[in-house]
């Protein structure tokens, strides 16, 4: 009888005790002080009950290669660890810049299985991947709409708000940062940059003629995305569509073929004429571009407004202070110049509301507002109106200034799962043109031969 | 007369029933599931909805296709040839070398097989500054101060597998090295002192003695190397990422980029296969080979 009673005021005891604890989440929810809120596996208090799930791009994350980022990060981490002592958020993933492919791989497979993190940073390169309809997602990105106001969402920048946008007029990823596509010259070589690529090659001509240079014009021609996102801003300006409106593949029909061709044809123009060294065709990489620029200086460089943050540590401050940033030249005259953006962005793919709710609390406070955009974006741009404003995320780097005017003409590549085929193609066909191995008319049609042939 | 049990260990069945269950689950069923991708339209994002020969009849009638396995089998015969061959040269030296106690022997071991232990994108990148065709290029600076020219080791196509295919060598060799080296230690020394007494040279000893008695260790060599030279792209990558234009994508990284940059998973596989069969011909033809040999 007696143990019996005993029994009953232990459990009598534990019940009490128990919906003390329940009534008072603040009480349980509490973080103990000292307690690591950062930590690489785990962002927040390690005893929450709620838990979401995070991939996370290291560049874009706490251990970022970006001291101040990693800094900035890590400080707005703890300081939305701290509101929300409730729930932590568990890095699944952690990828490094050269993994990105396998990592995306990876999501769209998770995303299939439905075992896609609660939220994941995704290349904007990749996005539109997820919304293909056919390929049987068991989780897709879930809209943000529902947690931003309108002025939030009108303060992104038109084209990014677009390509962010599904078929529902839903915005389903946060555009973190961008960067966009340019043609740096030298200014002590030339009063004004040139607006159409005859212009460049009369630069060149005259500038080689006076003995004050070797090479005009240095860019990417190896096997990179880039190589393509270099020549597209031509093909752009020029008229150019690479897809219709359904997404199918049209970059070789009609004007759009014609586009391809101009531009094609300027890359042959460049090398045959001694403008452009066929070696831009060992290029892939802006570390190679970069070690070119250090041996001979050219007058122009196609690449983007992101050198600014490497090419200094190559051929010095001084050497580096003599290049400026311009939009990419035109191939006729009256064309309206185009600059290709890119960036990375941050999706949603939790289903559970009140998860859902806690993981967009996460992505706005850490990565979300003017702070957020400054904190990943180091190197790169804003893509909200009111930043971009006066960007210059670090006081010492007018070159982000320049670069964020480009914005107004910036363009992303299209929200079409085709295009990382088409720019495939197309990297083996600059290539090949730029060797004279074919005629830009040869390549173009096997680059259109071989994305048809996968089915588009 | 009662049955007596079969102890555990007369059950050899059952000792191996584990492993083989392993095998049939992450390696047999694998390649099954591979071999069943392959004649299917499937990609990352699409479940296969069709089956069918399209995916090699379309790889068997791509230009690029053949293209890319002239350029497969340049890479694996000259890097298999003079890596096996240096690979001889270097292990007998050291061999040698080692015997009469010539110093840095040892030495010139380690170094060699230095080369060996570096991640083969590393060595990518080691000899992209050493073919770079820009002024910071060491193979460029030497040839310019001798003949005022410069080559195009990574952007002409014909050069670059070239270059591909020497950058493939130098660490490949040392793995010749280490297995032939193994080899070597493992000939009776009486041998040699028998030859010496019949009056071999040393061309002879090594003609009639060494190569013989290396055979297993050649096969060895040549088998693993060729797996590994047909299977691996890492260095190639971050050489030349498969360029320019096509001209040193090997099949392997075909398999990569069909896969993690188009993200067909019918075509990836399809290739794949096609490597699988690559590699099963070659192991069935030295086997074939050196075992003729052996028993003859």
């Amino acid at each position: 009888m007696r143990v019996k009673r005993t029994f009953f005021a232990i459990v009598l005891i534990a019940a009490v005790a128990m919906s003390v604890w329940a009534a008072d989440p603040s009480a349980v929810w509490s973080i103990k002080e000292g307690t690591n809120l950062v930590k690489p596996e785990v962002y927040g208090n390690p005893n929450a009950k709620n838990t979401i799930t995070f991939w996370v791009y290291r560049t874009l994350g706490p251990s970022s290669n970006y001291p101040r980022t990693a800094e900035l990060l890590t400080e707005r981490i703890e300081s939305w660890a701290k509101k929300n002592p409730d729930t932590k958020v568990e890095v699944q993933i952690e990828i490094p810049q050269e993994k990105t492919n396998e990592y995306m791989v990876k999501l769209y497979e998770a995303a299939k299985a439905g075992r896609a993190p609660s939220l994941a940073h995704v290349d904007s390169f990749f996005l539109p991947k997820f919304l293909e309809k056919d390929a049987g997602f068991k989780q897709v990105p879930q809209p943000l709409d529902p947690y931003l106001t309108k002025a939030e969402l009108d303060n992104y920048f038109d084209a990014y708000r677009q390509f962010a946008t599904d078929e529902n007029g839903k915005m389903i990823a946060h555009f973190g940062y961008t960067d966009v596509r340019v043609l740096w010259y030298r200014k002590d070589l030339m009063s004004a940059p040139p607006k159409t690529w005859d212009e460049v090659i009369a630069i060149v001509k005259k500038l080689q003629a006076e003995k004050k240079i070797t090479e005009g014009i240095l860019t990417q021609g190896g096997r990179h995305e880039n190589t393509f996102f270099f020549m597209l801003n031509m093909f752009w300006a020029a008229g150019g569509e690479l897809v219709d409106a359904k997404g199918n593949p049209v970059f070789n029909q009609g004007k759009n073929r014609e586009a391809m061709l101009a531009s094609l044809r300027l890359y042959k123009k460049l090398v045959d004429q001694g403008v452009m060294p066929a070696k831009v065709a060992s290029i892939s990489g802006t570390g190679d571009l970069n070690a070119g620029v250090k041996m001979t200086m050219p007058p122009f460089i196609l690449t983007g407004h992101w050198i600014h943050g490497s090419l200094p540590q190559v051929i010095g401050e001084e050497n580096f202070s003599k290049y400026a940033m311009a939009p990419i030249p035109t191939l006729e005259k009256g064309q309206n110049p185009v600059s290709g953006a890119g960036g990375w962005t941050t999706v949603i793919f939790e289903k559970d509301p009140e998860l859902r709710a806690k993981a967009f609390s996460f992505l706005w406070e850490v990565y979300g507002d003017v702070k957020g955009m400054a904190a990943v974006a180091v190197d790169a741009l804003p893509t909200f109106k009111d930043v971009s404003v006066d960007w210059r995320p670090t006081e010492a780097n007018p070159y982000l200034y320049q670069a964020t005017k480009m914005l107004n003409i910036a363009r992303l590549r299209p929200a079409a799962p085709v295009y990382s085929d088409i720019s495939l193609a197309m990297q083996v066909a600059i290539g090949d043109v730029i060797l004279g191995k074919k005629t830009p008319e040869k390549a173009l049609d096997d680059a259109w031969s071989e994305v048809k042939a996968l089915g588009y | 007369m009662a049955k007596r049990h079969k102890s555990l260990q007369e059950q050899p069945l059952l000792w191996i029933a584990p492993l083989v269950l392993l095998l049939l689950a992450f390696y047999l069923y694998p390649m099954i599931d591979v071999a069943r991708l392959s004649f299917s339209n499937a990609t990352l994002l699409r479940n296969p909805s069709k089956y069918g020969l399209m995916q090699y009849t379309s790889l068997f009638s791509s230009s690029d296709f053949g293209q890319m396995i002239v350029v497969t089998l340049k890479y694996v015969a000259g890097s298999l040839f003079f890596q096996v061959l240096f690979g001889l040269l270097i292990a007998v030296l050291v061999h040698e070398g080692k015997k009469r106690k010539v110093p840095g022997a040892v030495l010139t071991r380690s170094v060699v097989l230095s080369c060996w232990i570096i991640p083969a994108p590393a060595i990518g990148i080691i000899w992209k500054i050493i073919l770079s065709e820009f002024d910071y290029g060491i193979a460029n600076h030497l040839i310019g101060s001798f003949f005022d020219q410069h080559l195009a080791f990574l952007s002409n196509e014909r050069l670059a597998i070239f270059s591909v295919i020497v950058a493939n060598i130098w660490c490949g060799t040392a793995f010749s090295m280490l297995i032939l080296y193994s080899g070597l230690q493992q000939i009776p020394e009486s041998l040699y002192e028998a030859a010496v007494v019949d009056g071999a040279t040393e061309f002879q000893k090594f003609r009639y003695l060494t190569l013989p008695l290396l055979r297993p260790f050649l096969f060895t060599d040549l088998s693993l190397a060729t797996i590994y030279t047909f299977n691996s792209f890492g260095l190639i990558m971050s050489l030349t990422a498969g360029g320019p234009g096509r001209s040193t994508e090997v099949l392997a990284m075909s398999v990569y980029r069909t896969i993690f940059d188009r993200m067909n998973l019918g075509r990836g596989a399809a290739l794949s296969m096609v490597l699988l069969v690559v590699n099963l011909v070659i192991a069935i033809v030295y086997n074939k080979s050196f075992f003729k040999k052996t028993q003859a």
